[in-house]
């Protein structure tokens, strides 16, 4: 992956990259998050599990910044303001169709990057890496609406790389995808975390995802109720009512071939 | 970047068809007669075809044989009826090519630049409000059809309760299409969306220029004509 789709690196490996401390979403009397603590850390994979309604949207949109959440998000040791989220933190929303803006796939890798104010020079040469990279080269005239369900989401996380995000965060993923289709997110995820990025993905569907993962965090009733290492994970993931295959190790649940 | 298919500059076509659509407002039928010959031209340019735009519209072809019918019944000249008529069927022929050829979101992001020349970032906010517009109508249609189908689906009968049904369905329509419309500005923002960014807008070729200058000279031709006329 070029060096300039990388997000800035800092020479600490292990130190916290996100630190997430009492973050606490309220509206009128509906407490939607409470008091949620944790931490990511660099170049890993995080999975946000839990069942329907369990706040893992919520956490998602406050943690970008757009929703008003109380609490402190510090990147690297620095806390992050609101305006900061929304430049450092890439969001890939569950539903493609609202965050596909372009009338073509390179117009529409190219939007947040326009939004960032770079030169054309560059934002070309950011539009064919990502397009490249995420295996968008046969539909890059074409128009979105044009492209199958899985190109359609490799275009959303696409739109999202072009602006070289410190943390990408993922909504529900796989919603309404096959298997290829989710295999090859799952492998592009992979190659993510490779590059360095710092991802965190919120699903329902652990099973598709936790040997892929590094840390697990289970959300109940805007709580967080487990965090731990994923492979250490499969019990508390039952426990809360969240489907794991049955007679299935930790590595035999691996989508990637 | 660079692999967008040489196309002539959205833009400068939508001048031109302003420019046209002008001319052809104030046209002679012998006047008339050359834009047609300008429009076949232009079509085999541009290798479009749009007799099924009007056949997919048979309101149009309606609506041009009520513009003759009431300008000749009005006047009692059957060539002011027939004027009105051509002058009618060439701007909906001239406005069908300009959508056949041009594509909506290039339309905004050169019209933008046009602009930009002139108002500075205004124009970038413009071209940005057409674009969003443009990539949000898509969603609000589907939306709209998705709910009817579904109530539909659910032996809703609009007939038997038209005031009812219709009443409850723009209702949750409208809830419906504000939630999507919160969901799609914060997917916006959540791109870094600033509306008076430069985008990047399809570039001006030679042919573009020689278009442009093809028509103000048209432009001027007419006038000269006009002149001499009176």
């Amino acid at each position: 992956m070029p060096v300039y789709l990388r997000p800035v690196l800092c020479d600490n490996l292990a130190m916290a990259w996100l630190e997430v401390k009492n973050l606490t979403l309220k509206e009128k009397d509906t407490l939607f998050l409470s008091e949620l603590s944790f931490s990511l850390e660099k170049g890993t994979i995080t999975l946000l599990a839990g069942r329907n309604g369990s706040g893992k949207s919520m956490l998602l949109k406050s943690l970008k910044g757009l929703l008003p959440a109380d609490g402190s998000i510090c990147l690297d040791g620095k806390e992050l303001k609101r305006r900061e989220r929304l430049r450092s933190i890439g969001l890939v929303f569950q539903e493609t169709a609202l965050q596909i803006v372009g009338s073509t796939v390179e117009k529409d890798v190219a939007f947040g990057p326009e939004n960032l104010g770079l030169e054309k020079s560059e934002i070309a040469k950011i539009v064919d890496a990502v397009i490249a990279e995420l295996g968008l080269e046969k539909v890059r005239t074409k128009n979105p609406s044009d492209l199958s369900g899985g190109e359609r989401r490799m275009l959303s996380i696409a739109g999202v790389i072009a602006m070289s995000p410190s943390i990408i965060l993922l909504d529900e993923p796989l919603a309404n995808l096959d298997y290829p289709a989710t295999v090859n997110v799952i492998k592009t995820l992979i190659k993510l975390k490779e590059a360095g990025f710092t991802i965190l993905i919120a699903s329902h569907e652990a099973e598709k995802f936790l040997a892929h993962t590094d840390r697990t965090i289970i959300m109940r009733g805007g709580k967080i109720v487990s965090d731990r290492k994923s492979e250490d994970s499969l019990d508390a993931l039952k426990k809360y009512g969240i489907y794991i295959p049955p007679k299935l190790t930790f590595k035999e649940l691996s989508w990637a071939e | 970047m660079g692999r967008i298919e040489k196309r002539n500059n959205p833009g400068i076509l939508f001048l031109e068809l302003l420019a046209i659509s002008i001319l052809i407002s104030s046209a002679s039928l012998g006047w008339l007669g050359i834009y047609a010959i300008i429009f076949i031209v232009a079509s085999l340019i541009f290798r479009r075809g749009i007799f099924h735009s009007f056949r997919k519209s048979p309101f149009l072809i309606v609506l041009i044989a009520m513009s003759f019918i009431s300008h000749f019944a009005a006047s009692s000249n059957w060539e002011i009826g027939l004027g009105e008529a051509a002058r009618l069927t060439l701007l909906l022929a001239f406005s069908f090519l300009f959508i056949e050829v041009v594509d909506s979101a290039e339309l905004a992001s050169s019209l933008g630049k046009l602009f930009s020349y002139f108002i500075g970032k205004k124009a970038w906010v413009l071209s940005s409000m057409m674009t969003v517009t443009v990539a949000i109508i898509p969603i609000i249609i589907e939306s709209s059809k998705e709910m009817f189908h579904a109530r539909q689906s659910r032996n809703e009968d609009y007939l038997r309760h038209p005031v009812k049904g219709i009443s409850n369905y723009s209702v949750s329509l409208m809830r419906h299409l504000f939630a999507r419309s919160e969901e799609f500005y914060n997917a916006l923002l959540a791109r870094g969306y600033r509306e008076d960014m430069e985008r990047s807008a399809p570039p001006i070729h030679f042919t573009d220029v020689l278009s442009l200058l093809g028509v103000a000279a048209l432009c001027v031709l007419v006038m000269i004509n006009r002149i001499l006329g009176n």
